[in-house]
């Protein structure tokens, strides 16, 4: 390769200039211009990769598969371009194609099997994989139930007197959370005094009324998120995705030995890593080993400081697809219901 | 809407998104630094990483899976990286399908290294840069990794635009070099 071959690589890397001079003939030895630019291209990407970047742009790419309807448009394009083949040969090669699709699908299914069965699943990526599972726009519902509630003998050290006297006026038991991704969700529980309490997001506002109360909205989509058991303890419900994320630092976690092979059911326990971070001491993550799913979550050692129990655990009762609008608040009143936009929290 | 989709997704099909995910996982550093290799802007590089792994989900069922993913993968993506600057008329004449070949080939060397993670198998280059002489590692440094212009590179070397211009086409024909030397870098199709 000549001098003159090397200088419009060098130009376009490191002069910002390209050009398509028809006197600057195409290199016929490839070589050392590949060479150039593979090594260019790894000093770049040594300088610029960033992990949590990186796993930003995977999250991005999944949601938007998701966002196109996942699967099935990948099904119905195949069968598109199908369909539009004409006759003849076509037909035919139609059905290699369909055919092809299977095996190629089947090689899916296999290497899912091979990468995914239990042995070679670490708890790094169980986290990952129940992450990007909270992440996705698929309608969830939980019900929630008190394991433990703390008990009144003695107050703890750390805990000040107007603290460990604190009771919630909720009730979080048997209380439902419906979950529908990232800052979707609806969470229904009852008083003590026997009336309800609706709050919720739909991605745009959040929300929070009692039956017999004003509905108040606020843009602020953590705004009425307080009562939220887990909540104050920073492992929030209703935003799965982000609050799960806080589970990669300050947790320690663990897969549990996959005692039933048969089972897609795994279990990750985390054990917080220390007083400092905020959150119960320790918590269970039951999920779909293949998709990520959370079917039961427990968390255990909640802080005592705004009343509420112990321990609670949620349960997944259903994943079918909410009615359009479920996550707003209108769904759930009436219309002559008043509406306060940032108000005092109800 | 989504949610309604996703609901009906039969079992085979949300396999085939799972095992997508994976290899889209396992395949997304490599095709960042190939990414890199061939486009300076960075959010092209990410418009140009969505759009390939797009297309290539769309186009799943084409794909080969008894051969490695990889390669498919980077030829969707080299076609797209011409598209896009045929697009804004900023081809360079030797950027062609020729040359991303030979790209790929590099690649394809790269990833069949020894290394469970595109990082580990790209290790060495930091050990030829430390083993540069000093001149060339400044070039190196500065131009990459302190994201310096050439011209301020220059003035930082104190030397003429052109003299650096050369220095850093010398660096990095040292590095290729060195990583030929360890077998990251292959001969193959010259």
């Amino acid at each position: 390769m000549t001098r003159n071959e090397h200088e419009p690589l060098s130009d376009w890397l490191d002069a910002g200039e390209f050009s398509e001079d028809s006197t600057d003939k195409p290199a016929t030895d490839h070589s050392p211009l590949t060479k150039q630019l593979v090594v260019h291209g790894l000093l770049r990407d040594a300088a610029r990769h960033d992990d949590a970047a990186e796993k930003k742009r995977i999250e991005r790419l999944l949601t938007e598969i998701e966002r196109q309807g996942g699967a099935n448009n990948a099904r119905s394009d195949a069968t598109v371009s199908g369909s539009k083949s004409a006759a003849g040969t076509q037909r035919r090669g139609s059905r290699i194609f369909a055919i092809a699709g299977s095996l190629g699908v089947a090689a899916c299914l296999l290497i899912a099997f091979v990468v995914l069965r239990p042995s070679t699943l670490s708890a790094a990526e169980a986290l990952e994989r129940i992450i990007q599972s909270a992440a996705r726009s698929v309608d969830r519902a939980y019900e929630i139930h008190v394991l433990e509630e703390y008990g009144q003998r003695r107050k703890p050290e750390n805990l000040s007197e107007q603290q460990w006297l604190a009771e919630s006026n909720e009730n979080v038991d048997g209380a439902m959370l419906y979950v529908g991704g990232i800052d979707r969700h609806v969470f229904v529980r009852s008083l003590n005094d026997g009336r309800q309490r609706m709050s919720g997001c739909d991605g745009n506002e959040s929300w929070a009324f009692r039956d017999d109360g004003p509905v108040h909205v606020s843009d602020d989509l953590t705004r009425f998120r307080g009562k939220i058991p887990g909540q104050q303890q920073s492992i929030a419900f209703t935003d799965l995705y982000s609050q799960l994320t806080l589970l990669r630092d300050g947790y320690d976690v663990e897969l549990s030995e996959d005692t039933d092979r048969q089972s897609q059911i795994r279990r990750l326990v985390g054990h917080r890593k220390s007083r400092d971070v905020r959150g119960p001491k320790s918590l269970e993550l039951h999920f779909d080993r293949n998709d990520g799913t959370i079917h039961r979550m427990i968390l255990d050692g909640l802080p005592r400081g705004h009343g509420g129990p112990k321990s609670v655990e949620l349960m997944l009762v259903s994943q079918e697809p909410t009615e359009e609008g479920f996550y707003s608040h209108d769904f759930h009143h009436d219309d002559d219901r008043k509406i306060k936009r940032e108000g005092s929290q109800p | 809407m989504s949610v309604r989709l996703i609901g009906a997704l039969d079992l085979s099909n949300q396999k085939a998104q799972l095992a997508f995910e994976i290899l889209a996982r396992e395949n997304s550093r490599m095709l960042t630094a190939y990414l890199r290799t061939l486009v300076d802007d960075e959010s092209v590089v990410d418009d140009l990483f969505q759009e390939s792994m797009l297309v290539a989900w769309r186009r799943l069922d084409e794909c080969d899976l008894s051969r490695p993913f990889g390669p498919w993968l980077r030829g969707i993506a080299g076609r797209l990286v011409l598209a896009h600057y045929r697009k804004r008329k900023t081809l360079p004449v030797f950027l062609n399908e020729a040359l991303l070949t030979h790209l790929d080939q590099q690649f394809e060397s790269i990833s069949t290294r020894p290394g469970d993670t595109w990082d580990e198998k790209v290790v060495a280059i930091r050990e030829c840069i430390a083993g540069l002489s000093a001149s060339h590692r400044a070039a190196i440094e500065g131009r990459y990794f302190d994201e310096l212009k050439t011209s301020a590179l220059a003035e930082r070397l104190d030397i003429s635009f052109e003299a650096c211009k050369k220095r850093l086409v010398r660096a990095r024909g040292l590095l290729a070099e060195c990583l030929a030397r360890k077998g990251i870098l292959t001969e193959a199709g010259t």
